[in-house]
């Protein structure tokens, strides 16, 4: 089970997500493929590093600016997302 | 034969839109049954487009016309291979593919083995400058100052492509080499240094196109 940290990220996540880069007439939830099936364009993950960075008020290193990293909205949160994230919702 | 030439590179590069052709009259059975099965009519024009690019690739490659003979066999996640489907016999090609398909609109880059080849195509100002640092390393940011940030992205993603690498494989971990004037001459990969050649364009206004060319040594 995801703790609370984890849990509030991938809320916000969804907000903005399900705002901003889902196709019309696709709900994305926290287990939606997001690359994989060409749901959303890769070049669209540096605007998930972004937020993810802003949401967490960590910068990202390197080595974990991966695609799978980012496959799903809960695969985010489990990476990124700490107990103390307090950012999220930004 | 919608072409961009690049004579000193064996390759050919095809283009293609989901307006095109009819899907039926160059879509196999097989792919046929793949594309009726694809979620969205977004998600369909985006195929269909890559799969004809694709097939005038190849046809070109190998010095075909009829795009009728060349079957894509759908491989999940990676480029697809092609075939030569004569009467009832299957011929594998022994050509490197790629394609790339953004906005109903496709390319596909094809080359005689062992060369290996990427593609990509993107929509232009699609990455802001604050980004580079998400996928470029600082050699590459040095040396790329002059060059536009989305055909950047492009060309990364193209050399992902070419050397096959998979998901886990972090975008620094590949890192393009260039020259006093500012072209290619290899990529980097984990450590492993390969020679490489690219091309850039604009094959529809708006859009950047990049290809890649590099071989195992």
């Amino acid at each position: 089970m995801a703790h609370g940290g984890q849990a509030r990220f991938v809320r916000a996540l969804l907000v903005w997500l399900n705002r901003r880069l889902a196709p019309a007439g696709v709900v994305i939830g926290p287990d939606t493929p997001l690359f994989a099936a060409g749901l959303i364009d890769s070049i669209r993950i540096l605007e998930l590093i972004a937020w993810t960075e802003r949401a967490t008020g960590q910068t990202i290193p390197d080595s974990r600016i991966r695609m799978d990293n980012f496959r799903t909205p809960a695969r985010m949160a489990a990476i990124f997302a700490g107990e103390g994230t307090e950012h999220v919702g930004s | 034969m919608h072409a961009l030439a690049e004579p000193t590179l064996r390759q050919s590069i095809a283009l293609a839109t989901s307006d095109d052709e009819p899907a039926a009259r160059f879509l196999t059975a097989g792919e046929h049954a793949v594309y009726t099965s694809l979620p969205g009519e977004r998600r369909r024009r985006d195929w269909v487009a890559g799969r004809l690019a694709a097939k005038r690739a190849v046809a070109e490659t190998i010095g075909i016309t009829d795009l009728d003979f060349i079957e894509l066999r759908y491989e999940p996640r990676r480029a697809p291979t092609p075939v030569l489907v004569v009467a009832d016999s299957v011929h594998p090609i022994p050509v490197s593919l790629s394609i790339a398909h953004c906005e109903g609109r496709a390319a596909a880059v094809a080359a005689p083995a062992p060369a290996r080849v990427g593609v990509d195509l993107e929509r232009l100002g699609g990455v802001g400058a604050m980004r580079l640092r998400y996928f470029l390393t600082q050699a590459e940011q040095e040396a790329t100052r002059s060059v536009d940030r989305t055909a950047l992205w492009a060309l990364k993603e193209a050399a992902w492509k070419a050397l096959g690498c998979d998901d886990r494989t972090p975008f620094t971990a590949i890192e393009l080499s260039f020259d006093a004037d500012g072209r290619i001459r290899s990529v980097w990969c984990e450590g492993q240094k390969r020679p490489a050649a690219a091309v850039v364009s604009n094959p529809w206004p708006g859009f950047v196109l990049a290809v890649i060319q590099t071989r195992d040594d």
